[in-house]
């Protein structure tokens, strides 16, 4: 069984997809922690991990203009956010690949098998996560 | 109290021994975060499954990397699965929630417990053979039609293996439940994705192994995403962690990259028992 269609390596293109969207995002959130601890931002803030966490500090931020503008200053928080947001964006890019990689071979069936997780994926993020979220679209 | 910095500081101490000695023994760092966050922590279950299940995505999809690069991973295999386990993780996202927002996390809590001592007791007993040749398990006509199937080179002993899988349903249906237990718990749950492939659908170990790291990424990916629109991925506590977890790990898997230490499995294995039963004990009489 080859991957590769085109003079395309599509096992290569996978592979980068994982391993550039890991590195980025962990840098980023690296960078975010490392800012957070010179900053010692939010140290105003008292009592336990679990009250900090449930005060609703740190929380996702949803808004991608409000992530980049964050970044864009050095927020600390923004920087971590936007990295994770791209770490849970990594495997969806990677399934897009995909469907690209099984296209280009003309395999029908697994195109439809893999548009199927990406409907199961989409489903997660603009169905259910605003349901759980309170705010139904 | 420790303040803001001193709380990350010690959630990144604990996410790197978690991933480093969960990637010694071969399980992933998840399955340690979640009850240390509950229990010594006191975080609530919800905001230590968002926290954990990042990790997974993090340190799958870095190894995965590597094993696609080789051609070991089965991509065929791997993408039809997922339309279990991606399916399986939202469901077990929503039952989660559910159960936390009707005060019922007991139940997660407990079956937490249940999958740390049934983990704790697999790692005892864990030394599989190598499998070698897979032709001697018959045909199957469905796999024959989805193009299960694939052949690998294995270095170690200097031969191409060719494979093809039996049992689907049998496998689409375990991978249905790995699916709802990644959602639930916030696991990468890979013990029971590789069970699905070599034990039920007589894949080879190596190819089993490597196609369910590929899987986890996507199945978290379905699941995290639900935790974090609903709020549960809090910065201050995902960072620490999918940033120690990988660490972690990373540094596991060179320090050594056949052999696995018995003494540390041992260890682990109490460990993994003990949190199982104060999980258990937490949800059933706490």
């Amino acid at each position: 069984m080859t991957e590769s269609v085109g003079g395309v390596d599509f096992n290569a293109v996978v592979s980068n997809i994982l391993r550039f969207g890991v590195l980025v995002s962990t840098a980023l959130i690296a960078a975010g922690l490392l800012l957070l601890s010179v900053e010692g931002a939010g140290q105003s803030l008292q009592g336990s991990i679990a009250q900090i966490v449930l005060s609703g500090y740190g929380r996702p931020q949803l808004n991608l203009v409000t992530v980049f503008e964050g970044v864009a200053a050095a927020e600390p928080l923004s920087l971590i956010q936007l990295g994770l947001i791209l770490l849970l964006s990594t495997p969806i890019a990677r399934v897009v690949a995909s469907i690209a990689m099984f296209a280009a071979e003309g395999d029908g069936l697994y195109v439809a098998f893999t548009v199927f997780v990406l409907a199961v994926l989409l489903l997660g993020i603009f169905v259910v996560g605003p349901i759980e979220a309170g705010y139904p679209p | 109290m420790l303040g803001i910095v001193g709380y990350v500081v010690l959630m990144l101490l604990v996410s790197i021994v978690a991933g480093l000695v969960g990637s010694l023994v071969g399980i992933g760092g998840g399955i340690i975060v979640v009850p240390v966050l509950s229990l010594f922590f006191g975080l609530p279950v919800p905001y230590a499954i968002g926290a954990s299940i990042v990790s997974v995505i993090a340190t799958s999809s870095g190894s995965a990397s590597a094993y696609v690069r080789d051609r070991i991973t089965n991509l065929r295999i791997g993408m039809f699965l997922e339309i279990a386990t991606a399916s399986g993780a939202v469901l077990g996202a929503i039952v989660s929630l559910y159960l936390f927002k009707s005060g019922l996390d007991w139940v997660v809590f407990t079956v937490f417990g249940i999958v740390l001592v049934m983990s704790g007791l697999d790692l005892m007993r864990k030394n599989r053979p190598v499998a070698l040749d897979v032709e001697a398990h018959g045909r199957s006509a469905l796999a024959e039609r989805l193009k299960l199937k694939g052949e690998y080179h294995d270095a170690a002993i200097g031969r191409t293996i060719r494979y093809e899988a039996v049992r689907v349903h049998f496998g689409l249906l375990v991978m249905l439940c790995a699916g709802v237990i990644s959602g639930l718990l916030g696991i990468g749950s890979g013990a029971l994705k590789v069970l699905g492939m070599d034990t039920m659908m007589k894949l080879p170990f190596k190819v089993s192994t490597t196609t369910s790291n590929f899987m986890i990424g996507v199945t978290a990916a379905a699941s995290t995403s639900i935790f974090y629109i609903g709020g549960y991925v809090n910065a201050l506590v995902a960072a620490p962690v999918a940033l120690g977890v990988v660490a972690g790990s990373y540094v596991g898997t060179k320090i050594l990259v056949r052999s696995r230490p018995n003494s540390l499995r041992l260890v682990f294995v109490v460990v993994l028992l003990v949190l199982g039963l104060e999980m258990i004990q937490r949800g059933l009489f706490a």
